[in-house]
């Protein structure tokens, strides 16, 4: 999500945005997609949706285990290999090469890059940060239709019940593996929406 | 460039799946490095020709490649 879309900061959206940035970057993925939002919403404990996810079968460690294999296998919401894993097997430290471009050309040459003339047609690649899959903004874009619809901000389950709604490959992949009723978790989800609205 | 893409195949993996990915990978990084270079260039008032010669491209080519389009009016070497 570049900066445009990121949600705005402190909101529940923001939160859970930035657990699933931190859970991708954690398994050295080289994007964030709907596996990842899952496991942040699984892993706070103190959010309702987060108690409901552990009482459908999503259990943190077991979660995370499980999102690693359905990545290796290429089964995920986007490309299965990281970059910095692509390019140490020719030999290449991406880490070294991100840390000459910063020295040289400062903290944020990639996106002034970007945003400049010179970059304007250049390609996305390992210089730039985690990608965002579409089926993630498209998760989030649900959240925030339905938030809209129930006139209140965006909570947690408004993101869950947008991620059960995305036709993500990855998070249905996870959930089967889980052993989670995805339809029964739906249905959780929306009738507390409704007895909450 | 193709030399760089040539090296790294032949250094890299015995599966074809990963090596390929691991090229693209790598191609895509060494595309970045020259955009970064070029805009540094320009920073520092290089032409678009100077900037060609020392890449061993065409002026046209590295024009093409990285010179805005519609600014009228504005001397784009």
């Amino acid at each position: 999500m570049s900066a445009r879309t990121h949600p705005p900061a402190g909101s529940v959206a923001d939160r859970a945005m930035t657990g699933a940035l931190q859970e991708a970057e954690q398994a050295r993925h080289s994007y964030v997609g709907c596996e990842h939002l899952l496991l942040a919403l699984a892993r706070d404990k103190s959010d309702d949706v987060g108690r409901l996810l552990e009482g459908a079968g999503v259990e943190l460690a077991r979660a995370r285990a499980t999102v690693q294999q359905v990545v290796a296998q290429g089964r995920g919401d986007g490309p299965r290999w990281s970059q910095a894993d692509l390019l140490s097997r020719v030999g290449v430290d991406l880490a070294a090469i991100q840390r000459r471009v910063q020295a040289e050309f400062g903290p944020r040459a990639v996106e002034e890059l970007y945003a400049s003339g010179i970059g304007r047609r250049l390609p996305r690649g390992p210089l730039c940060g985690l990608m965002v899959a579409p089926r993630l903004k498209e998760a989030f874009a649900l959240a925030v239709d339905t938030a809209r619809h129930d006139g209140r901000g965006v909570d947690s389950a408004h993101l869950l019940l947008g991620l059960l709604d995305t036709d993500s490959p990855g998070l249905q992949a996870v959930l089967a593996a889980l052993g989670v009723d995805h339809r029964g978790l739906r249905a959780a989800v929306a009738a507390r929406l409704r007895a909450a609205s | 460039m193709t030399e760089a893409i040539e090296l790294a195949a032949a250094a890299g993996n015995r599966d074809p799946d990963v090596g390929l990915a691991a090229v693209v990978a790598l191609r895509e990084l060494l595309a970045q490095l020259e955009a970064l270079q070029v805009m540094a260039a320009r920073n520092d008032g290089w032409t678009w020709e100077r900037i060609a010669a020392a890449l061993g491209v065409t002026r046209q080519s590295v024009h093409r490649k990285y010179a805005q389009r519609h600014r009228p009016g504005r001397r784009s070497t």
